[in-house]
């Protein structure tokens, strides 16, 4: 049975199809880097979906932290792993993006910094998760890292952007991203729209799995004695 | 001073006991018993507040914090920082209850436990000494903290018949003098000759 | 059996704590000596890693050197602020005593910066040999001022990663995969600031923005150590 965040699951996933055919044929190319930046259309939406979970998990947090529940852990954990898979998303599109374009596939701008950091939170996020045993000290410690990665994704990519805007002014602003055209801009923007629906789709449909394997587990546990 | 009313407690999804009562007041010994895996750890640990999870009420009487007047053994560990000196411990432990802890109470009540001579009270880390030797210096520290209500898990863990016998007459004169204790023991000596109840956990499980 | 005994003040508790803690570094010498050891060996090994610096970016290059030193030699030390307590149920003996935990998390974090000061110290004067550097430098208020904001961040942030592992298996790797992600903006504020200060010896713009940006991180670090580590030291397995 579908129930709604599967539903809108779907939904998003068959309008963010609509989205990228009309970013493969209808948009026109770019003049200065050709048929390349049409992976701006998945890039750009992915890195939004990948710090939009960040917030996503410092509400979750909050809100396990006040319940200290194992279910209102749920959340966190569907919105890290959701938002890890963003970002890992965003660095490879990026990568591909770049090689290309500035003929690396990797280079320490401030915003590849950040994401690569983020990634990093993620991943440190759910360790954390796997190696605490279930219970209120899991709840507490998870949501406590989860309030900090929340709260230290803005501050850390104002440092770095600084830090890099500081010494290397012009190997950041390289894609010249405002000289994009109404149509290109459109559907950049609702692909970004569509995205962050999709990524909240599927943290909840993410969440209810968990959820559900959790239930398993204890009714497979319970039937053993 | 403690009342237990109507605890349920289930480890994964095994319950452990279901509608446990009772309540103890100055003066009382309550010894728990049971068979291994019964739960009688547990119950010490929820009582304590180590561990949460379990319906119905554990209340402690007045509104001071019940740390302050509580005591605690676990079965497993003695709570010794192991590179402190016997007398080190004692004295951190106190003061962490009290302003200030008298250096020569604290070295009379070891020699009463048979911690004699400086060089095992104040030189020796605890690091070196035998199970039986740490046990008495956690026995030790419960008679110095001198709380009202004294948790026992498995007191006489390691403890020869000399330690035996010295903490009867330590159990003895605690509850003379009003403190109360509940007790998780196997060994019958303990309680033979004092006046207790027994909880038997276990039956509620099957 | 004393009914109603007076309990010791949260400042009292706190020095008790500390004192315990610094006596068990001096039982076990090893405690203090690793950190410090460890940063020695990081010095040498950039000696080895880059080449021989031209006398106009040595002082950069010794406060990046020592700065990274610190930080590595601070993980080690940061993963055991509760060594002692994880043995023989200490830590749970510590949650029944009638103590504030905020006076156990305030007692950890001191000891941390009294160790991670006389890391930074010892790391500092190495790395100004090495460096053929003018030793006036540990005297500069500025610079001074940037080791113990660094210290304080490094610290707040260690204790409150260490605080979260406490329960946590594998928690001498679990603890950098943390620290070292979230330390990252911490360094960079320090290292630009003291970089900075010591090139131009100006209060300007730039060294405002570096400093005013690690003061955040520091009270954002120390904020959450101090509220949510104490509710970490009380939360149940």
């Amino acid at each position: 049975m579908l129930d709604k965040s599967r539903l809108s699951l779907m939904l998003g996933l068959c309008i963010l199809a609509t989205q990228w055919l009309l970013a493969w044929y209808w948009v026109p190319v770019d003049d200065a880097q050709g048929e390349v930046y049409r992976i701006i259309y998945l890039h750009v939406p992915a890195a939004f979906a990948a710090f939009t979970s960040a917030f996503v998990l410092a509400i979750a947090s909050i809100i396990a932290l006040r319940s200290k529940t194992n279910a209102n852990l749920d959340l966190s954990k569907a919105a890290t792993e959701v938002g890890l898979m963003f970002t890992i998303l965003t660095l490879a599109t990026g990568s591909i993006w770049g090689k290309p374009t500035w003929g690396t596939w990797w280079t320490w701008d401030a915003r590849l910094t950040t994401t690569f950091l983020l990634a990093l939170m993620y991943g440190g996020w759910l360790l954390l998760h796997n190696a605490t045993p279930e219970g209120p000290s899991r709840v507490r410690s998870c949501s406590i890292l989860g309030l900090m990665i929340a709260v230290d994704v803005p501050i850390i990519y104002k440092s770095v952007t600084w830090w890099r805007t500081l010494h290397q002014p012009q190997t950041i602003l390289r894609s010249g991203g405002s000289t994009m055209d109404d149509d290109m801009l459109s559907l950049l923007l609702a692909g970004i729209a569509i995205m962050l629906f999709v990524c909240i789709s599927m943290i909840f449909v993410r969440r209810t799995n968990i959820s559900l394997e959790r239930e398993l587990e204890q009714r497979s546990l319970g039937a053993m004695v | 001073m403690l009342k237990v009313q109507d605890l349920n407690f289930s480890f994964k999804n095994r319950p452990l006991f279901s509608g446990l009562s009772f309540s103890v007041s100055a003066g009382d010994l309550v010894r728990i018993a049971g068979p291994n895996g019964s739960g009688k750890s547990t119950l010490i640990a929820l009582v304590t507040g180590l561990i949460s999870g379990a319906s119905g009420s554990i209340e402690f009487s007045g509104n001071s914090d019940f740390r302050s007047w509580t005591s605690w053994i676990a079965a497993d560990a003695n709570g010794l920082i192991p590179s402190l000196s016997a007398a080190t411990n004692l004295q951190f432990w106190l003061e962490l209850r009290q302003p200030a802890a008298d250096p020569e109470q604290i070295r009379l009540v070891l020699s009463s436990w048979g911690l004699t001579g400086d060089w095992v009270q104040t030189k020796l880390p605890v690091s070196k000494f035998s199970t039986g030797m740490r046990r008495r210096l956690a026995l030790a520290r419960l008679e110095l903290e001198d709380s009202k209500l004294w948790l026992l898990d498995e007191p006489l863990f390691g403890l020869d018949d000399a330690a035996c016998k010295k903490f009867r007459e330590s159990l003895k004169d605690h509850l003379a003098k009003g403190g109360a204790a509940v007790l998780v023991t196997h060994d019958e000596r303990i309680v033979q000759s004092l006046e207790h109840r027994t909880i038997v956990l276990g039956d509620q499980a099957k | 059996m004393t009914p109603a005994r007076q309990s010791p003040s949260w400042t009292r508790t706190v020095l008790n704590l500390l004192e315990q803690s610094l006596k068990i570094d001096f039982s076990a010498k090893e405690r203090l000596i690793t950190p410090v050891f460890f940063a020695a060996i990081i010095l040498l090994l950039f000696s080895f890693a880059l080449p021989e610096q031209p006398p106009e970016i040595r002082s950069r290059m010794m406060v990046a050197e020592s700065l990274l030193a610190v930080f590595f030699a601070m993980q080690i030390a940061l993963s055991r602020t509760f060594e002692a307590e994880r043995n023989d149920r200490v830590f749970d003996h510590i949650r029944l005593s009638p103590i504030d935990s905020s006076a156990f998390i305030a007692a950890k974090l001191i000891h941390v910066l009294v160790v991670g000061g006389c890391v930074t110290l010892c790391t500092l004067v190495l790395a100004l040999i090495l460096q053929g550097q003018d030793f006036s430098l540990i005297g500069d208020p500025v610079v001074v001022a940037g080791c113990f904001l660094t210290l304080l961040g490094l610290s707040g942030l260690g204790v409150l990663l260490a605080a979260i592992t406490l329960r946590a298996e594998g928690q001498q790797v679990l603890f950098p995969l943390l620290y070292f992600p979230l330390s990252v903006p911490v360094l960079l504020c320090s290292s630009e600031a003291i970089v900075h200060w010591l090139e131009t010896q100006k209060w300007d713009e730039t060294m405002r923005g570096w400093s005013v940006m690690l003061l955040a991180f520091d009270a954002i670090y120390l904020t959450m150590t101090l509220l949510m580590g104490a509710e970490s030291v009380d939360s149940g397995p």
